[in-house]
């Protein structure tokens, strides 16, 4: 066991970042103060997550056991015990790495954005406790101090999200959000109770502390038999129970069906905060927690199957309502949606280190595409609407051209970074022998649909991301044009839009009339080198995942060995095949020398390589296929009129409205307040209070009582108190 | 007998040591008075003096840890965590208290020198209480703090309120102490001894075993008056609305943490359950009973008659008689502990338990006192209508007690919650089990008035005026060091827990021999 009090330095820096911004900055009023104070605590976060990932004493990503940092003990109660420790192991080493370089990226790029807003000092004072819950979360060592970064990131995502609080939409939207992350906490926490009733111990790694060794519970539920396959066992209260409890909020906090809608909502915050906690971090925490329970999962078939059905169906369900959207941010809200549902997939099938690949690729570009959406909205007035936009490559040719990196890396296109990610997941979901996947269903294997709703997502995203960037860098400019078509969507958008107008300067301005000689403008570097820096991690970040089969050999797949001690292995083999990580650089013929990693080849089966390929093939065909129908139709035709239910998101919201929320709310109006608070308890007051003023109106009396009904009172109880006592001593002279 | 009578008489067991702490609070208590009566214009000067004297004391107690637990003076005063422990909630309470009622200095004709003197001989006889391991110390103790604690709720001299409230304490509390002193007696006749320790050892055997019981029945109902368990809490709400604020808050941590001392140390350790014998057998497992029953209604009855108030002095006085019930929780696990390690963890539970209420109801009811203005005006609901933003600091330090009070993790009130449930808890008795569940329903259903005062303050409109009041030096004090309690107990708890639980096994039983 390492220890490294550095650790707490990337959680603390942050913290003090927040402390400071609110306390002085708030007096201060300086932007230049607000961003280097921000800013600097981050790049220190930063600097020390990569320092002890890569460097200390051989580097924790690359170390067998983690390195822990003990804080203080926190509770400790008979056998329960809670520490404030943290701890980086591979896992917690690559979020704590992507969070706080991506986090760093988007502070610098938000210095830009919210240039000139009344609330500066406020807003960077959010955002740095957001890191620090963030990376709490990522980096406990415990349960209960994950689900405290966990309830930390969700406080700070309520308040990012109605920042503009002066605007309805985003104070909606903030309520829906923390509502929609309640419902799946209470799933985390009766999950944890469940965790420590079956093993006694809430800590992620074996410890020692202050000479008491503290038992890992994902290792002590590891080595445990594992739950067998069927419905039953989801209320058993065992494994596959805590399993599903915990995926329960997973859903919530990565905006899975059915909890999935406050996310594109929460896009009503400001496009940096979109950008960090809706699509590059916090959403993925849920991934985290399924990762890091992957010994949990593994042992219920049952949990993992659930979970792979729920990340497909809502991967392909968000990519058709992305289809339809409008509005700039909302298209890359449901398709973040759509992406998680992609890394849940591959949880589900047991591809666990995909998953992760998945979700650093992800943050790169979706950070990227969101910050690049800032910057056009940041050019266009704070116009989000893409049917007003068009033809802006011209105008802001940085932010076209990173975005198209974006786009191509998240269409799928090799090289890219979403590329390897993706194709990993899917060959995975292809090639998976995880029992449960491989049920069939009518005769067709479960993971072929699955594979197959995978493949469709992919065309599905090509063509939406093809007609974002149509719409909005190509084609005619569409700036001072009206809208025509009064739909839904438009509408309702638009009053919002209108009711926030002309309030006072505290929140974003919505400008529907442009002015006539309107020019959109490209961004200040501060916002332009982030996505350039961006832009080059989209296209070349995806390399450290580089698989066997599609380097031709050459390389094994390094991310995802360095990452395989985080998973737990099922197959009894392990102890024969001792993983190592293979540098990227490493011969294979070095490696195929040593007998005790000849097994590992054998993993490289001809057929098999054969069968990745011709999958990446395929896929690759998709993606430029997905490309291809997009300018097909969105080429000359960039506002094509698209269905009506997919525009209205297939009615979701209204239907959670008509069946949950309104009838809540008239049981709590109706018999809650009405009758129990006004009835019950209001009778109560007013009856007492009527029962003291008829007393007052007869009686002449000091205050409430008198001394000689009191001393009755507690003459009757003493009577009662020694009859009891009497009655034994009765038994006694028996 | 005759023979260790007259030892005892011809060689005293004088161990001045053992009782300095308290020496040094009565002597601490005179030269108050003594300067007062000299200098009857002085503000500040006693309540310096007072600080001082109660930082030595605390001092000298504190240095008493770790020395194992002995007895001195012939077995009557106990030197044991327990006795430690509640003394430094004692001492602390005390402290604290003084510092609460600097609010009087500027716009209150209250005699200050006196009332600290009172204070001070108030804390001398509780902490007697605690240390008192014979019948005859802890009696004494309780009257010269019931003496002082009458004196103090009519301190006010002008105020109706104030006189009702010392009136009706005085009168309740001789009742209560008749309950008290005839159970003691009873005792002694089962036993013939007043030594807890002895009793312990006697009640195997004892020479009218039906005496035993009418004798616990009659100190059960002592007790329970001094700790305002149900049905003996009918006093606590007048009493706690007439006196002035800061008394108010003492009289609910002080008296209350002092009167458990005891009350733990007759039953807990002198009325064990000792196997084969009948009698014994019999009181443990009435009193037992008896105390989970009271524990229950205590909660329910304190909890729902604080929804209905609309006094804020009313409202916190059902809640500390709600946390009294919380607090005999831990108490009831103490007394069905298999073992003395278990049971010294459970007493030191309540203990740490009434620590955390102390912090957190001190920290209260210096608000109260604060906001309150001259003979308490202003304490209703209403009048809290609004002064969220107005008044920051107030509001949102009397909204951190609440939540303290309520229970919420991070707070003080959650870990001591959470510690005096525990040994009931794992007892796995059916009672004791649904004592737990009865518990935690009443954590619910407290949240409602707890979160009601919040809500006035934040979201109601205020239509009358408000005047910010001067806050002084002493409750900024105040405000300081219980909102750092709150925060510390609750987050750090760790390190005085063990310290209340050190050194184990406190067996009076053998020391005595």
């Amino acid at each position: 066991m390492t220890e490294n009090n550095l650790l707490s330095l990337i959680i603390f820096a942050p913290l003090a970042g927040a402390v400071i911004n609110w306390l002085i900055g708030g007096k201060l009023k300086n932007e230049l103060f607000s961003s280097v104070v921000a800013c600097g605590t981050v790049a220190i976060s930063t600097i020390v997550a990569f320092y002890i990932a890569f460097v200390a004493g051989g580097g924790a990503f690359h170390a067998e056991k983690p390195v822990l940092d003990h804080l203080w003990t926190w509770i400790q109660v008979g056998g329960f015990r809670a520490d404030f420790g943290l701890g980086m192991d591979r896992l917690s080493a690559v979020y704590a790495c992507f969070v706080t370089f991506v986090g760093f990226l988007i502070h610098v790029f938000a210095t830009g954005y919210m240039h000139g807003d009344k609330g500066f000092y406020r807003f960077f004072a959010f955002l740095n406790l957001f890191m620090f819950s963030m990376l709490t979360l990522v980096l406990a060592d415990n349960f209960l101090l994950m689900f405290v970064g966990w309830e930390g990131v969700g406080l700070c995502s309520y308040l990012l999200i109605g920042y503009y609080i002066k605007k309805d939409e985003a104070r909606e939207a903030a309520k829906k959000a923390f509502v929609m992350n309640r419902i799946g906490d209470w799933g985390v926490l009766i999950g944890v109770f469940l965790i420590f009733t079956m093993t006694g111990s809430i800590s992620f790694y074996d410890k020692v502390v202050g000479g008491e060794t503290v038992p890992s519970a994902l290792d002590a539920i590891a080595k445990m038999a594992a739950d067998p396959f069927t419905a039953g066992v989801i209320f058993a209260g065992g494994i596959t129970s805590a399993a599903v409890l915990l995926f329960i909020g997973a859903t919530g906090k990565s905006a899975q069906i059915p909890l999935f809608t406050w996310l594109p909502d929460a896009m009503a915050g400001p496009t940096p905060v979109s950008a960090l906690i809706h699509a590059a971090t916090m959403v993925t925490a849920g991934v985290y927690m399924v990762v890091r329970c992957n010994g949990i999962y593994q042992n219920a078939p049952t949990a993992m199957f659930i979970v792979a059905i729920i990340g497909c169906a809502t991967a392909v369900f968000a990519a058709t309502i992305g289809l339809a959207q409008n509005d700039i941010k909302k298209v890359l809200a449901y398709s973040t949606v759509s992406q998680l549902g992609y890394m849940f997939l591959a949880c589900g099938i047991g591809a666990f280190v995909a998953a992760i690949f998945h979700v650093m690729t992800h943050a790169f570009f979706k950070a990227l595409l969101f910050l690049g959406s800032g910057s056009v909205i940041h050019g266009m007035h704070h116009e989000q609407d893409m049917r007003r936009m068009g033809n802006l490559r011209k105008h802001m040719p940085v932010t076209f051209w990173t975005m198209v990196t974006g786009w191509l890396a998240i269409c799928g296109v090799p090289i890219f970074a979403g590329f390897f990610s993706k194709d990993e997941i899917l060959y995975r979901t292809f090639a998976t022998k995880a029992s449960a996947s491989v049920a069939t269903l009518g005769g067709v294997p479960v993971n072929m649909v699955l594979w197959g709703v995978g493949l469709a997502t992919a065309v599905l995203t090509a063509v939406y991301m093809t007609r974002l960037m149509w719409m909005t860098f190509f084609g005619a400019e569409r700036f001072h044009e009206e809208l025509h078509e009064v739909e839904a969507y438009a509408s309702v958008h638009a009053d919002d839009d209108h009711a926030a107008h002309g309030d006072d300067d505290d929140e974003e301005e919505h400008h529907h009339a442009l002015p006539a000689d309107f020019k959109p403008h490209e961004s200040p570097w501060n916002m332009t080198v982030p996505l350039m820096v961006l832009a080059v991690l989209s296209t070349l970040g995806g390399l450290v995942g580089i698989p066997y089969a599609l380097s031709g050999g050459a390389v094994d797949n390094y991310f995802e060995h360095a990452l395989e001690p985080v998973i737990v292995k099922k197959v009894e083999h392990s102890e024969t095949k001792e993983v190592k990580h293979f540098l990227a650089s490493e011969p294979k013929t070095e490696a195929v020398s040593e007998p005790s990693k000849a097994a590992e080849h054998t993993e490289h089966d001809p057929a098999e390589l054969a069968t990745e390929r011709t999958l990446a093939v395929v896929s690759v065909i998709l993606a430029l296929a997905g490309i291809g129908i997009g300018i097909a139709m969105f080429g000359k035709t960039p506002l094509r009129k698209m269905p009506k239910i997919l525009e209205d998101k297939w009615r979701i919201d209204e239907f959670y409205n008509g069946y949950i929320v309104d009838p809540l709310t008239n049981l709590s109006r109706d018999f809650l307040w009405k009758g129990f608070d006004l009835g019950v308890v209001d009778g109560l007051v007013n009856g007492v209070g009527a029962l003291v003023a008829a007393l007052g109106g007869t009686v002449r009396r000091i205050q409430v009582g008198f001394v000689r009904s009191y001393a009755a009172f507690i003459l009757c109880g003493a009577l009662v108190v020694i009859g009891y006592f009497v009655y034994y001593g009765l038994k006694l002279i028996r | 007998m005759n023979t260790i009578l007259l030892q005892a008489i011809s060689n005293p067991d004088v161990n001045l040591q053992a009782i300095l702490p308290e020496t040094i609070v009565a002597v601490t208590g005179i030269i108050v008075m003594l300067y007062d009566v000299f200098a009857p214009k002085q503000k500040n000067v006693t309540t310096v003096i007072s600080l001082i004297g109660l930082a030595i004391a605390a001092y000298f107690m504190y240095s008493m840890w770790g020395g194992g637990p002995t007895t001195s003076w012939n077995g009557m005063i106990a030197n044991d965590p327990l006795r430690i422990s509640f003394s430094l909630v004692l001492l602390f309470v005390a402290a604290v208290t003084i510092l609460t009622s600097t609010v009087w200095s500027e716009r209150e004709t209250v005699p200050v020198g006196e009332y600290h003197a009172l204070l001070l001989f108030a804390t001398f006889g509780s902490m007697f209480m605690a240390s008192g391991n014979d019948f005859v110390i802890i009696f004494l103790g309780l009257e010269t703090l019931s003496i002082a604690t009458y004196v103090m709720a009519g301190l006010r001299k002008s105020d109706l309120k104030s006189n009702e409230s010392a009136m009706k304490y005085f009168i309740l509390g001789s009742f209560a102490s008749a309950f008290l002193l005839y159970g003691m007696a009873l005792i002694y006749g089962a036993t013939g001894t007043t030594n807890v320790a002895l009793i312990a050892e006697r009640i195997a055997s004892p020479t009218f075993p039906g005496l035993l019981l009418m004798g616990g029945a009659m100190l059960v109902i002592g007790f329970g008056f001094k700790v305002a368990t149900v049905p003996f809490h009918v006093w606590t709400p007048d009493v706690y609305e007439g006196a002035p604020s800061p008394v108010t808050g003492f009289m609910a941590a002080g008296p209350k943490a002092a009167a458990f001392a005891s009350f733990i140390r007759v039953f807990v350790i002198g009325f064990p359950l000792i196997g084969g014998a009948t009698a014994a057998g019999y009181l443990h497992e009435s009193w037992v009973t008896a105390l989970a029953v009271m524990a229950m209604l205590t909660m329910t009855v304190g909890n729902i008659s604080a929804i209905v108030q609309n006094n804020v002095k009313r409202m916190l006085a059902y809640s500390s008689i709600s946390h009294a019930g919380y607090a005999m929780v831990g108490f009831v696990g103490a007394g069905v502990a298999k073992t003395p390690e278990v049971r010294d963890a459970a007493i030191a539970a309540v203990a740490f338990y009434l620590l955390t209420y102390a912090v957190t109801n001190l920290g209260a009811f210096s608000i109260i006192s604060l906001v309150g203005q001259k003979n308490d005006r202003r304490t209703e609901f209403e009048d809290y209508n609004g002064i969220g933003f107005k008044s920051p600091v107030i509001a949102f330090s009397l909204s951190l007690f609440m939540l303290s009070l309520l229970g919420l993790p991070m707070t003080a009130g959650f870990i001591g919650k959470v510690l005096v449930f525990r040994p009931a808890l794992e007892a796995g008795s059916v009672m004791l089990t649904t004592m737990v569940v009865v518990a935690v329903v009443n954590t619910a259903i407290s949240a409602y008035y707890y979160l009601r005062l919040i809500v006035v303050m934040f979201f109601r409109e205020r239509t009358t005026d408000w005047s910010e009041p001067k806050m002084p030096v002493g409750v900024a004090a105040v405000l300081l060091i219980t909102i750092i309690g709150v925060f510390y107990f609750g987050l750090f708890s760790g390190s005085w827990i063990e310290k209340f639980v050190t050194p184990s096994a406190p067996t009076a039983v053998q020391a005595a021999k």
